[in-house]
């Protein structure tokens, strides 16, 4: 065993204490639940309440980025497993204030079901609910079939906007229609050399031969488009971005943003080693960069593999990228 | 039929599943390994865990409340797609169910039929999609054809519940996943049997083995 923890049932509850611990003056739990963490000052007067959830396993998604300029609450689900709609809809009624609540996701048919119910509650209760799903994950079904694809670490870049956004006392309608129109732009892909295991599982989530990778793997170890021989990081970095960059697709002129992310155990140094040459092939195709981002920002525990995001900019995204965040894993406190 | 209350029988049953599924945990686990993450057994254990415990501490719920917080409880411990699923299943055959005294069989199958059509709502999910839905399926055509003649040999109706149930688990094997996270796994799932369709013949069977057992008092 290559990890530390005590009992597997313990995992999330022991890791969640443990945040909350370690940020006190940040976050919060949701009065009467476990399960649902928000800003220390939510609700947040005069501000659509950004609302994300989903399942353990992948910090800083999704706890790691609540607090000033991203998002107000998180519902935290079992590894790998949707929160439950209560969980969501606790949060929901705690977070709300007044100025209605946009729910901000990856795709995953566990967490559509147990958000849609929430929302549905919610509205039960007059509380005005909308619902931004991230899908940017290429590898996950064709391009004319996008709505099905999975959410990946764009997330990261759905939460920055929205959060922004909000931030600028936006309605609630304006905010889900901006985070939408950025989801639009974003495109990601991963790779993984090695999996992970949902503790008390007992195996890996799959297995890959020493000498093979998987590009377009999801973040729970779901089939990507081929398992090939391991190649060097230019060669993989440059298969990967050709995917990418046709998607969209990304064009000569185009300012982006970009995220190269760890899926948990490949190291910074290899992640700027993929950004070298992201940069360069971004640059040979005439699209400069603005902002990028390399580090662990949507992981699968100790898997290891990146993911590439690429958030095609225009004016008032690249503002809404400068604009401050504190939260208890990235802290940008002041724009360029 | 019996002496207990439909009530009683809802908790006792309960109880069972939380027992069942804590034994079978393991092999569902694994199951799931082989078309998902590998943490089915796992849900359906916490869930019926904590759905009979909410159950067995609120003696004053109806069969309905029983099973609408029940599922609640199930969906708050689980969470997860099989969460939110049973959650509603187990909301929708309260409400079928109601505040009966008695069951008869065509309840029992409106109750299932119910709960059916609530997993195909919410899951997006059909017959033939290698789901929960297919091991039930054949329990509620045999429940259905046995509502319209007078039942005469109840065990043998129960027994033939079950081996639909097991057939319909069975038949998952040849399958392709076309719902949830599965479908992400299709290369993988071909000849493997569906946990969820596992687990929804594991219930079935628990539900008709406790039945044949009053039967027997």
């Amino acid at each position: 065993m290559h990890t530390f923890y005590n009992k597997a049932e313990d995992y999330v509850d022991e890791m969640l204490e443990g945040i909350i611990r370690a940020f006190p003056d940040e976050l919060k739990l949701v009065p009467g639940q476990n399960r649902a963490v928000m800003r220390a000052d939510a609700p947040v007067a005069d501000k659509v309440a950004i609302l994300t959830g989903g399942g353990s396993g992948h910090l800083p998604v999704f706890m790691g980025y609540v607090g000033k300029g991203l998002v107000d609450g998180a519902a935290v689900g079992n590894v790998f497993a949707s929160p439950s709609m209560n969980q969501m809809f606790s949060l929901t009624k705690a977070a709300d204030a007044g100025k209605g609540v946009l729910y901000l996701y990856g795709n995953y048919g566990g967490d559509v079901m147990n958000f849609e119910m929430a929302s549905e509650l919610a509205r039960e209760q007059g509380i005005r609910v909308e619902t931004v799903l991230v899908a940017d994950d290429v590898a996950s079904a064709a391009r004319d079939n996008r709505a099905d694809r999975r959410g990946v670490a764009g997330l990261f870049f759905g939460y920055k906007v929205a959060g922004a956004c909000a931030d600028t006392g936006a309605s609630l309608e304006e905010v889900a229609a901006t985070t939408r129109e950025a989801i639009d732009n974003v495109r990601s892909i991963g790779v993984a050399i090695s999996p992970c295991e949902v503790p008390g599982a007992g195996k890996p989530s799959f297995t890959l031969a020493e000498n093979e990778m998987e590009i377009g793997m999801g973040i729970h170890g779901e089939a990507g488009i081929k398992r090939r021989k391991r190649m060097p990081a230019d060669e993989v970095t440059e298969s990967m971005m050709s995917l990418l960059m046709e998607d969209l697709p990304f064009a000569s002129g185009d300012t982006v943003s970009v995220l190269v992310n760890s899926l948990g155990a490949t190291p910074l140094e290899e992640l700027f080693i993929i950004y070298r040459n992201t940069a360069r092939l971004l640059s040979d195709k005439g699209i400069s960069v603005y902002r990028p981002y390399v580090g662990r920002y949507a992981t699968s525990m100790e898997m290891a593999g990146f993911s590439i995001t690429l958030f095609r900019l225009n004016d008032r995204f690249r503002r809404y990228l400068d604009h401050p965040v504190w939260t208890p894993f990235i802290r940008e406190a002041r724009s360029r | 039929m019996t002496a207990s209350s439909p009530r009683q029988d809802v908790l006792a049953i309960l109880q069972r599943l939380a027992a069942v599924f804590e034994e079978h945990k393991p092999y569902l686990n694994e199951l799931d390994a082989k078309l998902g993450d590998g943490d089915h057994g796992l849900s359906m254990a916490r869930g019926f865990t904590a759905a009979a415990r909410h159950a067995s501490q609120n003696p004053q719920l109806t069969i309905g409340g029983v099973l609408a917080e029940g599922g609640m409880q199930f969906n708050e411990a689980a969470g997860s797609t099989i969460g939110i699923l049973m959650f509603t299943a187990m909301k929708e055959a309260g409400k079928a169910l109601a505040e009966r005294n008695a069951l008869s069989l065509s309840e029992l199958a409106q109750a299932l039929e119910a709960a059916m059509r609530g997993i195909m709502k919410r899951g997006k999910a059909d017959i033939g999609q290698k789901t929960i839905l297919d091991s039930l399926q054949p329990v509620l055509e045999v429940l259905q054809r046995a509502g319209q003649n007078p039942v005469t040999d109840i065990r043998a109706l129960i027994s033939t519940t079950i081996e639909g149930a097991r057939g319909g688990a069975e038949h998952t094997r040849v399958l392709k996943s076309a719902a949830g996270r599965a479908r992400w796994f299709v290369d993988r799932s071909e000849g493997e049997i569906d946990p969820g369709a596992v687990s929804g013949y594991l219930i079935i069977k628990t539900i008709g083995e406790y039945l044949s057992e009053k039967l027997r008092l």
